[in-house]
C-alpha cells in the first residue's frame, strides 16, 4: 500500500504500472474523479491519437443550428 | 509567433472524423502546431465542445485530453473580453462566435474558423484570419 507524503509524493506499484503500460520517464496528467480517486493518464504526444476522439457525437449542422437558436 | 484563436467548429471538425470540414481542421491544426503558433481556445467555446462528450465521465476526459495533445490551451474570458463580445453581438455572430472574436482581439491573434457569418465578423473588425485555413 502506498501512502501520500507531506510532500504529497506517492510511490506508484510496479504493478500497477506495468498494468498501465506505464514506465519511468513518461509524463501523465493527474486528474481527480469523484472523491478519493485520482486518474494518471499518459500524456500522449501523437496527435493523430486525438484526431477521431469525437467520431459520431455531433450530427451535421449541429453548431450552426445551436447558434441559429441563439441568434433567432 | 502570434498567437490563433480556434472557433468551435474547427475544434469539432478537427476531432470528428465524419465533419465535413475535417481534413482542413487538421491540416490548419497540423500547421499551426508546426509552425509553433499557440492555439488558444475561449473557455466559451471550450464549453461549447465538450457539450456532448461531457455526457460521459470518460468521453470528457479523453477529449479533455486530445485537446491538451493539440496543444489547444483553454484561455479563460476577462471582463473586457466579455463587454467586447457583447458589443459584437449586435454584428450578428452569436455570443460564443463573439467570444472568440473578441479573445482574437485581446491577444492581438488572428482567427480560424470555418464559419462565413465569422469570418466577415472577423474581416469587419480587423481581426485577420489565420493563413493555416487557405
Amino acid at each position: 500500500m502506498s501512502k501520500i507524503s507531506s510532500k504529497n509524493q506517492v510511490t506508484l506499484p510496479i504493478a500497477a504500472l506495468s498494468a498501465a503500460g506505464l514506465t519511468a520517464g513518461d509524463e501523465v496528467t493527474l486528474e481527480a474523479d469523484g472523491a478519493g480517486v485520482i486518474v494518471v493518464r499518459r500524456r500522449s504526444r501523437d496527435p493523430q491519437e486525438a484526431f477521431g476522439v469525437f467520431d459520431g457525437l455531433y450530427e451535421r449542422d449541429y453548431l450552426e443550428r445551436l447558434r441559429a437558436g441563439e441568434r433567432a | 509567433m502570434s498567437a490563433c484563436v480556434l472557433d468551435t467548429d474547427v475544434v469539432i471538425a478537427a476531432l470528428d472524423r465524419g465533419d465535413a470540414h475535417h481534413q482542413a481542421a487538421v491540416r490548419a491544426i497540423t500547421a499551426l502546431a508546426d509552425q509553433q503558433v499557440p492555439m488558444l481556445l475561449s473557455l466559451i467555446n471550450y464549453a461549447e465542445a465538450l457539450v456532448r462528450p461531457a455526457e460521459d465521465d470518460r468521453l470528457l476526459r479523453t477529449a479533455v485530453a486530445a485537446m491538451d495533445t493539440l496543444g489547444i490551451r483553454p484561455v479563460p474570458p476577462t471582463a473586457s473580453i466579455a463587454r467586447r463580445a457583447a458589443r459584437l453581438r449586435a454584428a450578428n455572430v452569436s455570443l460564443a462566435d463573439g467570444f472568440a472574436l473578441a479573445t482574437a482581439e485581446a491577444h492581438d491573434a488572428s482567427m480560424a474558423t470555418f464559419d462565413r457569418r465569422v469570418q466577415r465578423a472577423a474581416a469587419r473588425e480587423g481581426v485577420p484570419l489565420a493563413a493555416q485555413m487557405e
